[in-house]
C-alpha cells in the first residue's frame, strides 16, 4: 500500500516536471516569434512520445514489475469482461469446486485440525485399557478401576499428572423451583481442571479445601449457566438440587471448554453434552467417592514436556505387567494404551471425514481440468492476439506472465464465490450430518479456511492457466503471423483430449462410489424394522432418582398413565419399555439355563437382550403376536413369572418347535434371575439392533413383574402424533410431578435418525455427482465446439467430396468418444478399487455392484454423446462453399 | 526501439554532461537540456527520453539531489542540484573520459603515439 501511495506521487511529480518543460519550450519558442500553435506543437515533437519517456523514466525506479502486475491485471479484467460468458461459466466451475473444497475443509479444520480448547493439548493423553480376553468379557470402552488408576497415579514419572472422568450413570439432575430437566453431568478428579489447563470464566475449581470440607460442590458449564442462571454472576454461590439435595455451585467454566465431547449415537443425542462436573472425592464416606469396585472410570493424564509417547507407552507397559501379577484376579488380561486425547476425541471422524475430503478434491481436480480445456480451446482463438504482442516486443515471459494472470484473476474471483458457496454448504453439512460429531457445531468459516480457500484458488490459477501458456510458449509466434495458421491445432485437441478423458475417468470414480453408497442407502431405507413407526409418538419419563423410588411406586404410575393416555380421543395403544433400541449392544450372550437345553459353548453365543415392558407395548408398535398371548394385568408380582419371545430367539432354542410353555432362566450374573421363567408369547422380530443389522434374540418380561424403570413410553396415534405431543406431556406430568420427561419424538423420527449417517453420504454423494456430470459435460462441449471451429475447412472438403451431414456427425463423435472411451476405461479400473475402499460402508450391495457401475458407466457415455452431438450438428449444417471460403 | 538505442550509447557520456551543467548550478530539466545545447554548440542535443530516465537514475543513486521550488509565475519546479557524492563522481568521469579521449586519440593516430617513446 505504502508503495503505491509512493509510486502515485512520483508519478505525479513527473508529470508535473514533463509539463513543465513542454511549457518552458513552447514559452521559449514563442518569444522566438513563433505562434501559440507552432510553438506546442514544436515543442512536443521536439519532446517525443510523452507516454514513452514517463514509461522510461518510471523504469529507472525499480518498480517496473509492480507496474507491469498492474497492467497484467488491468487488461485480465478487460478481457475477462469482455467473455462475460465464458468468465461467468469459469467462475462457476472454479466457485462450485472451490466452495466445497472450503466447506469441507472448514468441518475438517473444525473437527481434527484444529487444536483442542485446553492447555497445550498435545501433552493431554487417554490411557486406554485393553483387555486379551474374548470379546464378551473384555473391558471395550478403555475404563479402568479406581485402584488401577492410584497405582498408575503412583508409580508412573512420564507424566505431569493423571485425572479420571466418569459420566455414566449420572444423568438425572433437577434444579431448584423449577421443572426437573435431565442434564448430563460428569464425575471428574479434583485434579481434573488443573490438568486441562482451563481457569473457570468465574469462580472457581475444585480445590483441595473443597473437598476437605467435604461439601457438595459442582462447576457449571457455559451452556447451563446462561440456561439455568440467565448468565448472572450470582450463580456463584447458589445451590442447584440434584436427586433432591443441594449441592453449591462453585464456578463456571468458559463457552469453549467442553468435555468429554460426546461423540456418536442417537442415545447419546438425547442425553444431550455434559454440563456440570462434580468431583470425585477421597473420603469414602463420601457419596461421591469411588466406593464401588465394579466402578470403572476413563482416564486422562498430561505428558511431562520432555517425555516422548513411546516413552510413556513403554512405562505403562511395564506398570501394566507390575499390576498383572500384583493382582492376576482382575489384571492378568490387561494392558494400558497411550492414546492422544484428540485421537479419542475425534478419532471415529477421521476415516469419513477423509473420505469426504477426498471426494471434494475429486471434484475440484475435475473442476481445473475442465477449465484447463475451456482456457486451451480459448487460447487457440487468442492465439493471434498473443503473437501480434509477441512481434511488436513482448518478451515470452511477459506475455506467459500475462496468460497466468489472468487465469490467476479468474481463480481468485472463483475463490470468492467459493466463499460465499461455502457458508450455506457449511450450514447444510452441519444440518445434514448424523448428530454428535465432536465440535462439528463449532465449525466456521474462519481466516484458517480463507486462507486455505485462497491458496487452492491460487495453485487451481496457475494450474489451469500453465497449459494454454505452454502451449504459447510452444509455437512460434511469428511463423503464426507469417503463414496465419492456428497454431498446432491438433496437438491443442491431444492435450484437450486427455484431459477430458482424465475429467471422465475421475468422474467415473465419483460417480460408481456415489452409485454403491446411495444404493446401498435404498436398500437401508427398504428394510421392514419390523414395527410400523408411523403413527407413533415415543417420550422418555423418568423418576427424578430412579434408585431410590420403589418398584411399586412405579409400576403404580405406568399403570395410572397408560389407562388415562388411552382415554385420549385419538390414542389406540399405549405401552412401554426399558428400552426400545440397543444400538451400542455389541456383546454376546447365553442363557443361564434353557430347559431341554445343554448349556451353549462360548463361540456359539449370539446377541441377547432382555428387555422390561408393560402395557400395550407390542399393539403400540404394530408388532405382530404370532402365537401364545400377550401379558394381562393377572401377570402380576405374585403370579408366576412369565415371558414372550421374539423369532430370533425361538428359533435359536427351539427350532421347528412350539416354544410356548417352554422355560428359561435369565443371565443376570448377578444371580436375580435363578428361577424359572415360561413363555407364553410369540412375538415378530423387530430390529432393535439398529436397521443394518440382523435382528438379535429378545426377551420381554413385564415390568410389574420384575420392578424396573420402563422409562420408554410409545403411544399408537390414529391421527399425526405429535398433535397429541402436549396434551400427552400435561397428563404425564399431572399424574407425578416429579417425573422428568424428554426426548418427546415420532417413532419415524427415530428411524429418521439412525438412517442419518447414511442420507448424509448419499446426500453429499448425490451433490457431488451432480456437479461432475455437469462439468463432464461442459468439458466435452467446449471441446468439441473448439474443435469443430477448427475444422470448418477441412469440413467444407469433405463434404465438397460428397460426405453427408451423418457421416460428419459420426466422424466427431467418434473422435470424441475415443477420449471419453479411454478415460471411462482407466475411470472403471480406478472405480472398482475404489469400491473395495468403501467395501465396509456399504450395505445390500457388493463392492462391484454391476447395477452402480454400469449406471455410472451408461450415464457418462449418455453426457459425452450429448454434448458432443451438438457439436457436431452444427458442424453437419455448415454449407460447404462458406467452409471452403472461411479464413 | 530507437530512443532506447540512442541512450544506451549516450548513457556514459550523458551522466557526465548531466554533473557537468549541474556544477555550475541548480537547474531543472528543461533548463539542463537547454545548457548542454548551448554550451555545445546546438551539437549535442539531449531528447527528453533520454534525459529523464538519466535524470532519476542519477537521483536513485544520490549523485544529484532534488528540490521542489517555485517559479516566477508560480508554477512547481522540480530542481536537481550536485550532491557530495556526485561532485566525486564527476571527477571520476571526467578523468575516465579523459582516458577514453586520450585512447581513441591514440587509435586514430597512431604515428604520434609511435614517436613519443
Amino acid at each position: 500500500m505504502k508503495h503505491w501511495w509512493n509510486w502515485r506521487k512520483r508519478s505525479d511529480e513527473l508529470e508535473k516536471e514533463i509539463q513543465y518543460h513542454l511549457q518552458m519550450a513552447e514559452t521559449e519558442r514563442i518569444e522566438r516569434g513563433a505562434s501559440q500553435n507552432e510553438a506546442q506543437a514544436g515543442a512536443r515533437r521536439e519532446f517525443g512520445n510523452v507516454g514513452l519517456v514517463k514509461e522510461l523514466a518510471r523504469d529507472t525506479w525499480g518498480w517496473r514489475w509492480l507496474e507491469q502486475i498492474g497492467q497484467d491485471l488491468r487488461h485480465g479484467a478487460r478481457i475477462l469482461r469482455k467473455n462475460p460468458g465464458f468468465t461467468v461459466l469459469a467462475v462457476l466451475i472454479l466457485g462450485l469446486g472451490i466452495g466445497a473444497n472450503a466447506a469441507v475443509f472448514s468441518v475438517l479444520h473444525a473437527v481434527l485440525l484444529r487444536p483442542l480448547p485446553y492447555r497445550n493439548p498435545k501433552q493431554l493423553m487417554m490411557l486406554w485399557v485393553t483387555d486379551s480376553r474374548p470379546h464378551n468379557f473384555a473391558v471395550t470402552d478403555g475404563s479402568t478401576s479406581y485402584r488401577d488408576f492410584l497405582e498408575w497415579r503412583r508409580q508412573t514419572h512420564v507424566f505431569e499428572d493423571l485425572a479420571i472422568f466418569y459420566k455414566r450413570g449420572w444423568s438425572v439432575v433437577t434444579l431448584t423451583g423449577e421443572e426437573p430437566e435431565k442434564v448430563q453431568g460428569a464425575f471428574v478428579s479434583a485434579n481434573f481442571f488443573a490438568l486441562m489447563g482451563v481457569q473457570p470464566l468465574l469462580g472457581h475449581a475444585f480445590t483441595e479445601e473443597d473437598l476437605q470440607r467435604r461439601e457438595r460442590v459442582v462447576v457449571l458449564s457455559h451452556g447451563l449457566w446462561q440456561s439455568r442462571f440467565g448468565g448472572s454472576l450470582e450463580a456463584v454461590g447458589s445451590d442447584i438440587y440434584i436427586y433432591g439435595k443441594a449441592w453449591r455451585v462453585v464456578g463456571v467454566m468458559p463457552p469453549q471448554f467442553r468435555f468429554p465431547f460426546l461423540a456418536g449415537n442417537w442415545e447419546n443425542h438425547v442425553e444431550g453434552e455434559v454440563q456440570l462436573w462434580v468431583p470425585l472425592t477421597t473420603n469414602p464416606s463420601d457419596e461421591s467417592f469411588p466406593s464401588d469396585p465394579s466402578a470403572r472410570f476413563q482416564v486422562v493424564a498430561r505428558l511431562s514436556p520432555t517425555v516422548t509417547l513411546r516413552a510413556a507407552q513403554a512405562e505403562m507397559d511395564t506398570i501394566a505387567a507390575r499390576l498383572a501379577v500384583q493382582y492376576p484376579d482382575s489384571d492378568k488380561t490387561l494392558g494400558v494404551q497411550v492414546r492422544l486425547l484428540s485421537e479419542y476425541i475425534s478419532g471415529e471422524m477421521h476415516r469419513p471425514l477423509m473420505l469426504l475430503s477426498l471426494c471434494v478434491l475429486l471434484v475440484l481436480l475435475i473442476a481445473c481440468a475442465n477449465l484447463a480445456t475451456l482456457f486451451l480451446a480459448r487460447g487457440v482463438t487468442r492465439a493471434r492476439e498473443l503473437a501480434v504482442r509477441a512481434a511488436i516486443g513482448a518478451t515470452r515471459w511477459r506475455v506467459i506472465r500475462q496468460l497466468l494472470t489472468e487465469s490467476v484473476l479468474l481463480a481468485i474471483i472463483g475463490g470468492g464465490v467459493g466463499v460465499l458457496l461455502a457458508g450455506p454448504a457449511v450450514h447444510l453439512i452441519v444440518a445434514l450430518s448424523p448428530i454428535s460429531v465432536p465440535r462439528l457445531d463449532e465449525t466456521r468459516i474462519d481466516p484458517a479456511v480463507l486462507i486455505f480457500s485462497f491458496s487452492v484458488a491460487l495453485l487451481c490459477g496457475l494450474g489451469f492457466g500453465l497449459a494454454p501458456a505452454r502451449r504459447f510458449s510452444a509455437s512460434d509466434p511469428h511463423e503464426l503471423l507469417k503463414t496465419g495458421q492456428q497454431i498446432t491445432a491438433s496437438s491443442t485437441f491431444r492435450m484437450q483430449g486427455l484431459l477430458v478423458g482424465a475429467q471422465f475417468a475421475l468422474s467415473l470414480v465419483l460417480l460408481a462410489s456415489a452409485g454403491l453408497l446411495i444404493r446401498s442407502f435404498v436398500e437401508v431405507l427398504a428394510i421392514d424394522p419390523g414395527f410400523q413407526p408411523d403413527h407413533t409418538l415415543t417420550i422418555r419419563v423418568q423418576f427424578t432418582n430412579p434408585d431410590a423410588t420403589p418398584p411399586a411406586r412405579m409400576a403404580d404410575y405406568y399403570q395410572r398413565a397408560w389407562e388415562r393416555l388411552r382415554e385420549i380421543p385419538g390414542v389406540q395403544a399405549v405401552g412401554t419399555a426399558g428400552n426400545i433400541f440397543f444400538l451400542e449392544e455389541n456383546q454376546n450372550h447365553a442363557l443361564r439355563q434353557v430347559e431341554g437345553h445343554p448349556p451353549e459353548p462360548v463361540g456359539s453365543w449370539t446377541p441377547l437382550v432382555w428387555t422390561q415392558i408393560s402395557g400395550d407395548y407390542f399393539r403400540a408398535l404394530a408388532i405382530p403376536l404370532l402365537e401364545g398371548r400377550y401379558f394381562t394385568p393377572q401377570d402380576g408380582p405374585g403370579s408366576p413369572p412369565v415371558a414372550i419371545i421374539n423369532q430370533t430367539l425361538a428359533k435359536r432354542y427351539w427350532p421347528g418347535e412350539d416354544p410356548i410353555g417352554k422355560r428359561l432362566k435369565g443371565f443376570d450374573p448377578r444371580g436375580r434371575n435363578d428361577e424359572w421363567v415360561t413363555v407364553v408369547g410369540l412375538v415378530a422380530d423387530m430390529r432393535s439392533h439398529g436397521l443394518e443389522r440382523a435382528p438379535m434374540a429378545e426377551i420381554y418380561e413385564v415390568q410389574a413383574q420384575r420392578g424396573e424403570a420402563t422409562p420408554n413410553l410409545v403411544v399408537r396415534t390414529s391421527a399425526d402424533p405429535m398433535q397429541l405431543a402436549p396434551t400427552i406431556r400435561s397428563i404425564l406430568r399431572s399424574l407425578d410431578k416429579g417425573v422428568i420427561l424428554s426426548s418427546i419424538t415420532s417413532m419415524q423420527d427415530v428411524l429418521h435418525e439412525q438412517t442419518a449417517a447414511r442420507r448424509f453420504q448419499a446426500w453429499l454423494m448425490g451433490l457431488f455427482s451432480a456437479l461432475v456430470v455437469l462439468l463432464a459435460a461442459v468439458g466435452v462441449y467446449g471441446v468439441m465446439h473448439y474443435f469443430v471451429t477448427q475444422r470448418i475447412p477441412e469440413i467444407g472438403v469433405r463434404m465438397a467430396f460428397g460426405a453427408s451431414g451423418n457421416d460428419i456427425v459420426s466422424m466427431f463423435v467418434r473422435r470424441a468418444m475415443r477420449f471419453a472411451g479411454a478415460g471411462l476405461a482407466v475411470g472403471l479400473v480406478l472405480a472398482l478399487w475404489s469400491g473395495s475402499l468403501i467395501k465396509r460402508m456399504l450395505f445390500g450391495v457388493t463392492n462391484s455392484d454391476p447395477v452402480s457401475f454400469l449406471g455410472a458407466l451408461w450415464l457418462l457415455v449418455l453426457v459425452a454423446l450429448f454434448a458432443t452431438y451438438f457439436p457436431a450438428c452444427r458442424a453437419s449444417r455448415i454449407d460447404p462453399m462458406v467452409a471452403l471460403r472461411y479464413e | 526501439m530507437p530512443y532506447q538505442n540512442r541512450m544506451e550509447l549516450l548513457q556514459g557520456t550523458l551522466d557526465l554532461l548531466i554533473l557537468q551543467t549541474l556544477m555550475w548550478g541548480a537547474r531543472h530539466g528543461y533548463g539542463i537540456a537547454q545548457a548542454i545545447r548551448a554550451n555545445s554548440g546546438e551539437l549535442l542535443q539531449v531528447d527528453a527520453g533520454s534525459l529523464y530516465p538519466a535524470l532519476h537514475r542519477l537521483e536513485k543513486k544520490k549523485w544529484i539531489g532534488a528540490e521542489w521550488k517555485v517559479s516566477e509565475n508560480k508554477q512547481d519546479v522540480k530542481v536537481y542540484k550536485l550532491t557530495a557524492a556526485g561532485r566525486k563522481r564527476l571527477t571520476q568521469e571526467r578523468t575516465r573520459w579523459e582516458q577514453i579521449k586520450d585512447a581513441i586519440a591514440g587509435v586514430l593516430n597512431p604515428a604520434k603515439k609511435e614517436n613519443q617513446p
